[in-house]
């Protein structure tokens, strides 16, 4: 088991709110994909006071699977991404940082391919993107794809970033360059994801792609309303001016 | 230099260089054709921009992969890690008579994947 010893330990961030039912599933493929690949690895759940009790199923986990391997770091209420962030790598031992989606629309079999990318090149940063290569999405009408590639092409032409998936939330960072991130960013939702890739470009950080198939099992429940287009733009205006 | 600085100075110099040739600016008597090409260019610009931008989002949109596969092996593996979860769980908590199992749980996922 080479990958063991390579020094290297992968800290799995998941902020979770109202996962009760996927938290299980997504712990049992992390600790598949992550047992297979022999990598050194932790997951730590930051649950922002589920009412549903996400974090009495995580408790239950770290039972299954061992306190060395799930780690919780729940807060009281809702508090936002980046300070989830920023709480989560407080105490994580791993000099790599994964976020992802805790819902199951990111999938665990492509964290060794991130990894392998980020050895390839010595990246800072390795983003999944759902836009190149045989990246995809399942479970999207044509409305959500033309709002999404729409969207991402505004960005594209006015920020010239470097990277083909903005708002994209399924990246493999080195640390002290998540660290270093997260302390600039201001932003919130999608505009969070998009100004780390931002400010990333700026302080010429590496940016590998990896392309992932992104399955969307929640858009009936949550579909993209006009709110969030507006607030899409107001970021992007934000950033276009300021970076 | 933001990227809004970038965008005033790019448009600003080929606003200037477009005014310089279309109003003759400097009096450099350049050839009447030049002056005719000139004036509607902004106009083109923007027309071949907007039809670039159309083509482009349209194309991206057309050769969106849809991941069937990556959500009927999402399918089974939940179903798997369901069965393991189940046996891992009874095996910890057969003890914990008054515990709720793991895979209760996630049993409103039935629901879910009855869907797909």
């Amino acid at each position: 088991m080479a990958n063991a010893y390579s020094g290297d330990k992968y800290s799995v961030l998941l902020p979770t709110y109202n996962e009760r039912e996927n938290l299980p599933l997504i712990v049992w493929l992390l600790v598949k994909y992550f047992g297979e690949s022999g990598f050194n690895y932790e997951i730590i759940v930051i649950d922002d006071g589920s009412p549903d009790g996400t974090l009495e199923v995580a408790e239950q986990l770290q039972k299954v699977y061992g306190e060395d391997k799930i780690l919780l770091r729940p807060r009281a209420k809702k508090l936002g991404l980046g300070t989830a962030y920023i709480h989560g790598m407080k105490h994580a031992s791993g000099n790599f940082i994964i976020i992802m989606d805790a819902d199951l629309s990111h999938h665990p079999k492509f964290i060794p391919e991130f990894i392998q990318k980020q050895k390839e090149g010595d990246y800072d940063l390795v983003s999944g993107t759902r836009y190149r290569g045989n990246g995809g999405v399942y479970g999207w009408d044509l409305r959500r794809k033309l709002i999404s590639r729409g969207a991402n092409f505004l960005a594209q032409v006015l920020l010239r970033p470097g990277a083909s998936d903005l708002t994209g939330s399924f990246r493999l960072y080195k640390k002290k360059v998540l660290e270093s991130l997260v302390e600039q960013c201001v932003s919130k939702g999608y505009v969070f994801q998009m100004e780390m890739i931002v400010r990333a470009r700026q302080l010429n950080y590496t940016i590998g792609e990896v392309p992932i198939s992104f399955v969307d099992r929640v858009y009936g429940e949550s579909k993209l309303g006009g709110n969030e287009i507006v607030s899409y733009a107001k970021g992007l205006l934000m950033l276009f001016a300021t970076t | 230099m933001t990227k809004l600085l970038q965008w005033l100075f790019g448009v600003s110099l080929l606003g200037a260089l477009w005014a310089l040739v279309t109003f003759d600016l400097l009096d450099l008597s350049l050839p009447q054709t030049y002056r005719e090409v000139a004036w509607p260019m902004p106009f083109y610009l923007l027309i071949s921009f907007g039809c670039y931008s159309l083509a482009t989002v349209g194309y991206r949109v057309a050769t969106f992969n849809d991941c069937e596969e990556a959500a009927k092996e999402l399918q089974e593996q939940i179903k798997e890690a369901k069965e393991d979860l189940r046996r891992k769980d009874t095996a910890e908590f057969s003890s914990c008579a008054g515990r709720r199992s793991l895979v209760e749980c996630s049993a409103t996922f039935e629901e879910i994947c009855s869907l797909f």
